[in-house]
Order: structure tokens, then C-alpha cells, then sequence
């Protein structure tokens, strides 16, 4: 569903207070916000859990929100990152989710996905080497790559300058690269 | 320009597959969105977005309302005698306005009668409370070492009856209570007006600005043991010899957004944590919900009477039970979880596993002990001067003071250690507690 800029102005406006308003927001945004979590997450799960935790906040916090469909969006998906990154913060659970990459990686993805094995492989090694960088840089190869945000609207999100970002982004992908190289030579030579 | 990294990494994501968004989840996270959707909360704010739309865009007002916002900051860092952005008195008139709340009580408790030393008991509460309805419902969940214990209480203010029922054991209990009582119930009954209410009327310190679940909220603090009397069921009056509540206010709604409670015995054998939130206000509660239903099957277990100006009595009563149920050693104060902590013991040797159970005569007699602590401090509120000794008198002394009250001009009554009750005059008062002190 497309609506106009001011349509989407009035639709927020309304949302504050009026539920079937914000029903509406919700339905156009639930899929932008699942997709973040889940290309961040690599689990269904943990995915639909944080994405219930984002609409909350947003509907807690909607009143504070005062700009365009773009800043809707870019406002959303940093909560979303804010609300992922918690999640990961925990140490366990990270350690838990890494733990179940070498362990059932493939399993869990067979039985979700029907896809080929090359994709299920390097989706498997993806997951194990995003997870291994700081959050940070988790967090903009998300939104530069999967996301299509430019630098710009990057920084915009994560309320930094488009400098911190880029450098931040020189870095993600450096190492991302790396490590994705390194499991894919040793798994190769298996 | 992409360099050789971000080409590798665009070209290695490329069609990489992710699960699809469910729609069963997609419509079930709408319900659940809706259903918390706090209409009366955000209501103001949509008046309040166009304000401060109008505030920010203005050039000349843009200086003031920064400065408004810093003033906040340093507030909220403590750089300042602390003074608050809310007027308490007005939350309290627009708390006393509400017609209607929900909200959530989540407790860890450690040292909770008849469980095991060091246990912390998990308890979690849903409140349902109409003042429209004169009726408050508490579904409750206690996380015992055994499972969890599911209960639901219902009072009704205007039938004077308390029904709780036991969930899991499908039995129930039902307290008739005084007019007296109930009207001291209903002036107390544990909601946030009262709480911040009792707040107000104590040497209270302000905390300043910060951010509550993404929220600008306001907050005020005050310790008191006596503030349980305010807190409902769950923290009754006396349960704890320390108690600090915390209470925010969402800057822009003013409504109560979290309540914090921290308490500790003494002996440090108890303690408390207790949050209050997920405030709703001015929702609409099914009156159906609020109707104590009995579902078939249900047993009445005991069936008792909560009377006010008896207190005394009453504990008088409760003391009885240790001479009756054990060897007269007495709880060592009169706060509940002292004295549920010492008869649980006595119960369980009473009363061991395939014995014949109490009849409801005798159960509501052994209820009295919740109340015990609230009993306490209604005597101290209306300037009984109660005093107890149990930490030093047992039944063993049979002429030394354990508890005594006042009834009179120069006139107390005062029971001794083998439970035998005497009238005397302060003066002799003065004579019999000084020779505690020999004890």
C-alpha cells in the first residue's frame, strides 16, 4: 500500500490515538521490521520476538515521533537495531546462538528454507561470521546491504555522522570479508 | 563508489534466502497490540505533538524550549537541588479522576513464608481495578520450588467480600469484611493515587527527569515501613522493616508509567523487589470479569470475618496459635512474614502429609496471620502505642510483658508471656517493661 507523504504524516498523527490508525502503520511497516530482525537474527524466533518488542516501543512511543515516511522508516529500524542489539547483547545468548550454528546450522536451515546448497552454505557461514562482529558493524553491513540505505541515510538512523559511518563500514566489510574467506577455505579443504 | 570488500560482500549476500514474515505471527502481535493499546495515554499527546511541532519550528521559541530541555538534563543528572517538572498534587487529581486501570505487579521475594531459606519467589500479578465498579481483580502466579500456584482474588467494595481462589487446588475462600474495614480498604486499597498520595504525605525526595522505557518521566521517592499499609495485598502493612517506593510519571501524560518497591527485614531473612507496570488507565474493563465466578467444582475452604477496631484481639488470637500449635515461643516481631515464617513450621507438624485437614473454623483463624502486620500498624496509626516483645518473652515467662496497647487515658492492657491479659496504668507499665530488660 503506497500512501502520500502527508497521508503518512496524518496516518502517525493518528496512530497516537486512534488504534485502527495505528493497526494500519503497523501493517505497512510489520515486513520492514521482521526482515531487519530476521537478516540480523538468522532465526525465525528470536526474530518475531524482538519484532513484537519494536511495535511495542513504537506504540509507546509514537507521540515523540515528528517527521516524513523517511524518517518513519529510518526512526523504526533504529529502534529495530536498538531492540537487536539488546537481544544479542547478552552473552549467553549469543554464545548460544553461535553454539547452534556449528551444531544445527544446516538442520535448521533445511527445514526452513527450500533453497539450494550452495545458498544454505553460504548462508550458514554468513550467519557465523556476522555474528562474530561488534553489533556496530552488525548493524550497517544490515542496513547497507540487505536494507539498501545509503550512507547518508545510515548515519540519519543511527543518529551518527555519515564520516563515522563510512569508517565503520570500511571495517565491517574488511573483516566480514575475512572471516567469510577463512570459513570457506576451511571448509573447502574438509 | 563501492571498494573491492563491499562488492564482495553485496555479491556474497545476493539471494540469500530468509524466512518469510508469518502471518499468524503478523496477526497475532496486531491483537496483542491493540489490546495494550493505551488509548487514554496517548490521547493528550496527539495535542501535545502539534504544541511542540509548533514550539520546535518556531526560530524565536526554538532558544527556550533547548533551554527547557537542558534544564531537564542537568535536573535529572543531579546537578541541582532537585525540584520536579511534574506537580505531584495535580497526578494525584488526575489519578483520582480515573475511572478505570489495569496494571502489572511483578515481585521477587526472598525469605516468603514455607519457602525453602535464600528461595526468591517469582510472583506475578495482573490488577484489574474499577472504581466505577467499586471492584479490584488480582490474577496471580507464584512461582513455588514445586510449580507454579495460580490465584485470583476478586473484592468487591460494595459486598464487602473478598473471594480468593486457589486455582490449581480448586478451593476457594471467602472474608466478609467490616463496614469499617472496608471503607478503610477501599481509602487504601493499594493503586497508585493511594500510593503516591501516601508519598506526598511523607518527607519525600524528588529524582528528577529520566527516560522509562524510551519515555521523559519524572520520579519521587520516600521510605517508610509503613507505606505496605498503602500497597495492597502483596506488600501488606508490616511486612518489611525497610521500604522504599519509587514512583514515575510520564512527563507528558502524567500518569503513573512504573512503581518500584524495595523492602528487607531487619534479620535480612527477607527481602522484596516489586515493580509495578504496563499501566493502563481509563480502559474498559468487562464487568463480568470483575464478578467473582465460582466454577463448579470449586470448594469453599474456609470462610472468615475482617473486622476493624479488634486488632489488638485479633493478635491476641494469632498469639494463642503458637501456644496451641507449638511450645509458646513467639514470633520475634509482628510483621507478617516474621510471624508467617514461624508458624509455617508448626503448621507442617500439625498437619503432615494424609492428616485430616483443619475445618473452616480453624483455617480462618490461621488466615488472621496475613493480616497480622497490618493489624500492627493500625493500632500504631490510631495512637495505640502498641509494644511486642516476642524477641525475648516466650511462654516461659509467664509475668513478663510480650505485647501490650493502649485503651485509655492512663489505661493499657498488656498480655504476658503464658498469654494472660492485664489492665494497668502507665506508671506500672513503666515497672513491668523495665524489668525486660532483666530478661
Amino acid at each position: 500500500m503506497t500512501v502520500s507523504e502527508g497521508e503518512h504524516v496524518g496516518l502517525v498523527q493518528r496512530a497516537c490515538s486512534d488504534p485502527d490508525a495505528f493497526a494500519q502503520l503497523y501493517l505497512m511497516y510489520y515486513n520492514n521490521v521482521f526482515y531487519y530482525c530476521v537478516r540480523r537474527l538468522f532465526d525465525r524466533h528470536s526474530a518475531e520476538d524482538v519484532t513484537s518488542t519494536v511495535f511495542f516501543k513504537v506504540m509507546h512511543n509514537l507521540g515523540s515521533f515528528d517527521g516524513t515516511a523517511i524518517d518513519f522508516r529510518s526512526w523504526l529500524l533504529r529502534i529495530a537495531t536498538n531492540a537487536v542489539n539488546d537481544h544479542l547483547r547478552d552473552a549467553g545468548r549469543r554464545a548460544e546462538a553461535m553454539k547452534k550454528v556449528v551444531k544445527n546450522g544446516r538442520a535448521e536451515f533445511e527445514t526452513a528454507i527450500d533453497c539450494d546448497a550452495e545458498l544454505l552454505e553460504r548462508k550458514i557461514l554468513l550467519k557465523q561470521a556476522l555474528l562474530s562482529l561488534k553489533p556496530k558493524y552488525q548493524t550497517v553491513i544490515t542496513l547497507r546491504f540487505f536494507e539498501n540505505m545509503k550512507l547518508t541515510e545510515i548515519a540519519a538512523c543511527l543518529g551518527k555522522k555519515p564520516s563515522t559511518v563510512r569508517s565503520w563500514l570500511l571495517r565491517a566489510t574488511a573483516k566480514l570479508r575475512k572471516t567469510l574467506n577463512t570459513a570457506t577455505d576451511s571448509r573447502g579443504s574438509r | 563508489m563501492m571498494n573491492d570488500n563491499e562488492k564482495y560482500i553485496e555479491e556474497y549476500v545476493k539471494d540469500i534466502p530468509f524466512d518469510a514474515p508469518d502471518s499468524g505471527h503478523r496477526d497475532e502481535l496486531k491483537t496483542q497490540l491493540l489490546n495494550a493499546f493505551p488509548k487514554h495515554r496517548l490521547q493528550p499527546a496527539v495535542q501535545t505533538v502539534g504544541i511542540w511541532r509548533t514550539i520546535m519550528k518556531s526560530r524565536t521559541s526554538k532558544l527556550a524550549a533547548a533551554a527547557v530541555i537542558m534544564l531537564a538534563v542537568l535536573a535529572g543528572l543531579h546537578f541541582f537541588d532537585r525540584t520536579s517538572g511534574i506537580v505531584w498534587a495535580d497526578v494525584v487529581k488526575r489519578l483520582e479522576e480515573i475511572k478505570s486501570g489495569t496494571y502489572t505487579i511483578t515481585a521477587d521475594i526472598k525469605g516468603m513464608p514455607g519457602m525453602p531459606e535464600d528461595y526468591v519467589t517469582h510472583i506475578i500479578q495482573d490488577v484489574k481495578l474499577s472504581y466505577e465498579q467499586s471492584a479490584v481483580r488480582v490474577d496471580a502466579s507464584v512461582q513455588a520450588p514445586n510449580g507454579t500456584r495460580k490465584s485470583r482474588i476478586y473484592l468487591l467494595f460494595e459486598d464487602r467480600v473478598l473471594t480468593s481462589l486457589m486455582l490449581d487446588q480448586k478451593k476457594y475462600i471467602e472474608v466478609e469484611i467490616g463496614e469499617e474495614q472496608m471503607k478503610k480498604m477501599s481509602e487504601e486499597n493499594g493503586d497508585p493515587a493511594t500510593i503516591l498520595k501516601a508519598i506526598l504525605e511523607r518527607d519525600y525526595i524528588e529524582l528528577g527527569r529520566q527516560i522509562i522505557d524510551g519515555v521523559p518521566s519524572w520520579g519521587i521517592e520516600a521510605s517508610d515501613p509503613k507505606l505496605g499499609t498503602k500497597m495492597g495485598s502483596l506488600i501488606s502493612g508490616g511486612m518489611f522493616d525497610e521500604l522504599t517506593v519509587q514512583l514515575w510519571v510520564d512527563e507528558r501524560s502524567q500518569f503513573p508509567i512504573r512503581l518500584f518497591a524495595t523492602g528487607s527485614s531487619k534479620d535480612g531473612k527477607t527481602s522484596m523487589k516489586t515493580v509495578y507496570d504496563n499501566f493502563q488507565w481509563n480502559t474498559e474493563i468487562d464487568p463480568a470479569l470483575l464478578r467473582p465466578e465460582i466454577p463448579d467444582g470449586f470448594e469453599l475452604l474456609a470462610q472468615s470475618q475482617w473486622e476493624t477496631g479488634q486488632e489488638a484481639e485479633e493478635i491476641l488470637d494469632v498469639l494463642k496459635l503458637f501456644v496451641e500449635l507449638g511450645d509458646g515461643t513467639y514470633p520475634a516481631s509482628l510483621k507478617t512474614m516474621t510471624v508467617a515464617q514461624a508458624i509455617v513450621p508448626l503448621l507442617r507438624k500439625k498437619y503432615p502429609e494424609g492428616s485430616a485437614k483443619p475445618d473452616k473454623e480453624v483455617l480462618a483463624r490461621y488466615m488472621k496471620v496475613d493480616r497480622v502486620g497490618l493489624m500492627y500498624t493500625t493500632l500504631e496509626k490510631e495512637g495505640k502505642e502498641p509494644a511486642y516483645y516476642g524477641d525475648k518473652v516466650s511462654a516461659e515467662s509467664p509475668g513478663a510483658v510480650l505485647f501490650r496497647w493502649k485503651i485509655g487515658d492512663d489505661a493499657y492492657r498488656v498480655v504476658f508471656g503464658d498469654l494472660s491479659t492485664r489492665d494497668v496504668t502507665a506508671t506500672q507499665l513503666a515497672e513491668l517493661e523495665d524489668a525486660l530488660k532483666n530478661l
